[in-house]
C-alpha cells in the first residue's frame, strides 16, 4: 500500500444488508432474491385517528422487519403490510388485541411470485396464436408496430398513432397521442426505445400505452390526467437499433447511421442532444458505445423528437425511459439491481440538463434522486444526488394499485413543486411505472431523475431508468 | 452475500493507487459471519459434469431474453466468480464493470481432477457503456476452489 493510495471505504458490491435467499436458481447477473417463503401481506382498515397511531407505532418497531406498501398516514384507505413470517404472531395478536381491523391479502407470498413466474414463462413460450398482444413479454419491431395499430383502433377515443419522421434506415417514428379534446394542451412527452438494447423501455412503453388507453374512464387518475392533459408515447425511439439487437447484435446500442470516415456504425442518440454537446460522458470516437456524433441533431431521430416537441410548443414533461446496467434480464425475474453509479449519472444528468436548455434556452439546476425502490424483493438504498449539483432530496414513491397487493410500493411525497397539473401527472407516470412492473413482472424498479427548472413555468424532463 | 435464509454483512476496503494507474485496485474485505457452505450443490455439479460424455458446449447465457436454463446455472455462477476476478484485475476509478453475458463456454478435457472451462464473456462497462469480450479460462475443483489462469481483452467486432 503506498502512500499515493486513496481510500475508499464502502460496502462490497455484492454484499447486501438484506434478508435474501435462493429460492430458484438466480437469473442475469446481480440476482438477490428476496426470501419471501411464508411472508404474507395483511390489508388493515383503520377506523379512526387512534388506529392510525397505533400503526405507525408498530412500524417503529424495526425488529418485526414490516415492510409497510402504504404507510399509515390516514384512515379513509387501507393500509398493506408485508409481515416476514417470524413476525406474523405478533403482529397479528397486535392487531387483535387493539381490535384493529386486518384480512389476509396475501398468504404466502413467494408462492404467489413463483406462481406468476410460472405464467409468465409458459405464456413467453406459448406462440401468439391469437390476436392478443401479450405484454408480458419481448417483441419484435413489426409486433410491437401492429400493435400500436390496434390500440389505436381498439381506443380510437383517446388513442391517436401519428408519424414524427423517419430513421436514418427509413423505418417510421410512431408516436401515439393520447388526449381527450382540447386545443394544444399541455402535453407530457415519453420516449423509450432511445437506446435499443435496453428492451424492457420498449416493453414498458408498450404497457405505458396499455394502461393510458384501457384505464381511461375506469382509473381515476388517468382520467383526470387526460381530461386535462395530453401524452405523447415513442415507444421505440430507436428502430434500427431496435431491429439490429434482434436480428444480429442483442448489445446494439446506438442508432444505425454510417459515419464519414469510419468503419464504425452509429451514434448514441441519447448523447446527440444539442446542449452543451460534447460535454463529458460522449466520445468524439465513432467506435465508441457513447459517440455522440458529428454533431447536436445530427441522428434523424433525434432531430425528430427536437422537431415534434418544438412545433407543439406545450411540452410540459419530458419522460425518457432508460434501463440502468443490467441488459439482459428475465423479463419476470424478481431480483435488484446495483444502485446506479455516479458517473453515469452525473453525465446523464448534465447530458439531459443540456438537452433542455437546448429547448428552451434556459439553465437548470440539476437533482437527481436515486432511489432503488423498495419492495418486497428489494432492498433499502439510501438516497442519493448527484456529486456537484444542487441535489434535491425528494423520496419518490408511488401508489399501488388497489386491486392487487401483490408487487411494488412506491408512493408520490415531498414533491418540491408547485405546478398542480404537473405534479397529477408525475404521480400518475411514476404510478404507472410502478404498476407497470408489476404487470410486467419485471423486476425493473422506477428510478427517476429530476431535473427543476429552478424560474417560472417549469418544463421538467425526467429520466425513468428502469432497473432490473 | 446471496445466502439462503441469512445475511452476511461484508464490508470492503478499496484503494486505488493514484500512482499506478494500471495496477488492480487493493482490496481488504471483512465478512461478519459465515458463509454457507455449498458442498452438496457444488459436488452434485461436480460429478454432473465429470459424467458427460462429450465436453459441455453453450452459448449466450442468459439469451435475448434474460433466460437462464436451471442445468446452466452453475455455469453462469463459475463465469460470474470468475469474471469478478477479471473485473479486479482491470478496475479503477473510473470504470465499473458488469458481467452482461456469456457469449460462449466450452469445457476442456482435463485428465486430472479439475474441471476447465474456456469462456468467452461480455463485459459491461457502465461509464463508457461499452460491451467487451473477454476470454477467460477457469480451472474449478469443489474443494479446492476457482482460478483463472488466462484471460485477454478481445477486439470489439465493428
Amino acid at each position: 500500500m503506498t502512500e499515493h493510495a486513496q481510500k475508499w471505504k464502502g460496502e462490497s458490491t455484492r454484499c447486501r444488508r438484506l434478508q435474501t435467499c435462493i429460492r430458484k436458481p438466480p437469473k442475469g447477473d446481480h440476482q438477490r432474491v428476496l426470501c419471501v417463503q411464508k411472508h404474507q401481506v395483511l390489508r388493515i382498515k383503520i377506523k379512526n385517528e387512534e388506529q392510525v397511531r397505533k400503526l405507525q407505532f408498530l412500524e417503529t418497531l424495526e425488529h418485526l422487519k414490516l415492510d409497510f406498501w402504504i404507510n399509515p398516514s390516514t384512515f379513509s384507505r387501507p393500509v398493506d403490510v408485508r409481515v416476514p413470517a417470524n413476525s406474523l404472531q405478533a403482529v397479528k395478536v397486535f392487531l387483535e388485541s387493539h381490535r384493529i381491523e386486518y384480512s389476509i391479502l396475501i398468504k404466502d407470498l413467494q408462492a404467489v411470485l413463483d406462481r406468476e413466474k410460472q405464467e409468465m414463462v409458459a405464456s413467453q413460450q406459448t406462440e401468439r396464436s391469437s390476436n392478443t398482444f401479450n405484454y408480458g413479454i419481448y417483441h419484435s419491431l413489426s409486433s410491437i408496430y401492429e400493435e400500436l395499430d390496434n390500440l389505436a383502433s381498439e381506443y380510437s377515443n383517446v388513442v391517436s398513432k401519428l408519424q414524427i419522421g423517419q430513421s436514418y434506415e427509413k423505418r417510421p417514428l410512431y408516436v401515439l397521442k393520447f388526449s381527450t379534446g382540447g386545443s394544444n394542451r399541455p402535453a407530457i412527452w415519453i420516449d423509450a426505445g432511445i437506446h435499443s438494447r435496453e428492451w424492457v423501455t420498449q416493453a414498458s412503453a408498450m404497457w405505458i400505452a396499455k394502461k393510458l388507453a384501457s384505464d381511461y374512464g375506469n382509473d381515476p387518475s388517468i382520467t383526470s390526467l387526460l381530461d386535462k392533459m395530453d401524452v405523447f408515447l415513442l415507444p421505440v425511439t430507436n428502430p434500427d437499433g431496435y431491429e439490429f439487437t434482434h436480428t444480429t447484435n442483442r448489445m446494439w446500442r446506438k442508432t444505425r447511421s454510417k459515419n464519414a470516415g469510419s468503419l464504425c456504425i452509429g451514434v448514441d442518440p441519447n448523447r446527440n442532444w444539442d446542449a452543451g454537446f460534447g460535454g463529458p460522458g460522449a466520445s468524439s470516437n465513432p467506435c465508441s458505445d457513447s459517440y455522440r456524433g458529428p454533431s447536436a441533431n445530427s441522428e434523424v431521430e433525434v432531430k425528430s423528437v427536437v422537431d415534434f416537441i418544438k412545433n407543439h410548443g406545450n411540452v410540459v414533461a419530458f419522460l425518457t425511459l432508460h434501463s440502468y446496467s443490467q441488459l439482459l434480464m428475465y423479463p419476470y425475474g424478481y431480483k435488484c439491481t446495483q444502485p446506479a453509479d455516479y458517473a453515469e449519472l452525473d453525465a446523464l444528468g448534465k447530458a439531459a440538463a443540456n438537452a433542455i436548455q437546448s429547448l428552451h434556452g434556459t439553465t437548470f439546476t440539476v437533482g437527481s434522486i436515486c432511489t432503488t425502490i423498495c419492495e418486497y424483493f428489494c432492498c433499502s438504498e439510501p438516497l442519493r444526488a448527484v456529486p456537484g449539483q444542487q441535489p434535491l432530496d425528494i423520496p419518490l414513491k408511488v401508489s399501488p394499485s388497489w386491486e392487487e397487493g401483490c408487487f411494488c410500493r412506491v408512493a408520490p411525497s415531498d414533491f418540491k413543486f408547485s405546478q398542480e397539473n404537473l405534479i397529477l401527472a408525475l404521480t400518475n407516470i411514476t404510478r404507472m411505472a410502478a404498476e407497470l412492473r408489476s404487470i410486467l413482472r419485471s423486476p425493473s424498479v422506477p428510478f427517476l431523475l429530476l431535473f427543476f427548472r429552478p424560474s417560472q413555468w417549469r418544463q421538467h424532463r425526467l429520466e425513468l431508468r428502469l432497473w432490473h | 452475500i446471496f445466502e439462503k435464509d441469512s445475511t452476511v454483512n461484508c464490508t470492503a476496503e478499496v484503494l486505488y493507487h493514484l500512482g499506478n494507474k494500471n495496477a488492480a485496485p487493493d482490496v481488504q474485505f471483512t465478512i461478519e459471519g459465515e458463509l454457507k457452505n455449498t458442498d452438496e450443490a457444488d459436488n452434485l455439479f461436480y460429478n454432473r459434469i465429470k459424467s458427460l460424455k462429450n465436453e459441455l458446449v453453450a452459448e449466450n447465457i442468459p439469451d435475448s431474453y434474460g433466460n437462464v436454463p436451471p442445468e446452466m446455472e452453475p455455469i453462469r455462477a463459475l463465469a460470474w466468480a470468475a469474471s469478478g476476478y477479471v473485473i479486479w484485475k482491470n478496475s479503477n476509478e473510473n470504470t465499473k464493470y458488469q458481467l452482461a453475458q456469456i457469449k460462449h463456454v466450452k469445457q476442456v478435457k482435463r485428465s486430472d481432477e479439475y474441471l476447465e472451462f474456456d469462456y468467452m464473456i461480455l463485459l459491461h462497462e457502465n461509464v463508457s457503456q461499452e460491451i467487451i469480450p473477454w476470454q477467460m479460462t477457469v480451472l474449478w475443483h469443489p474443494q479446492h476452489g476457482i482460478e483463472v489462469t488466462q484471460n485477454s481483452r478481445q477486439p470489439k467486432h465493428v
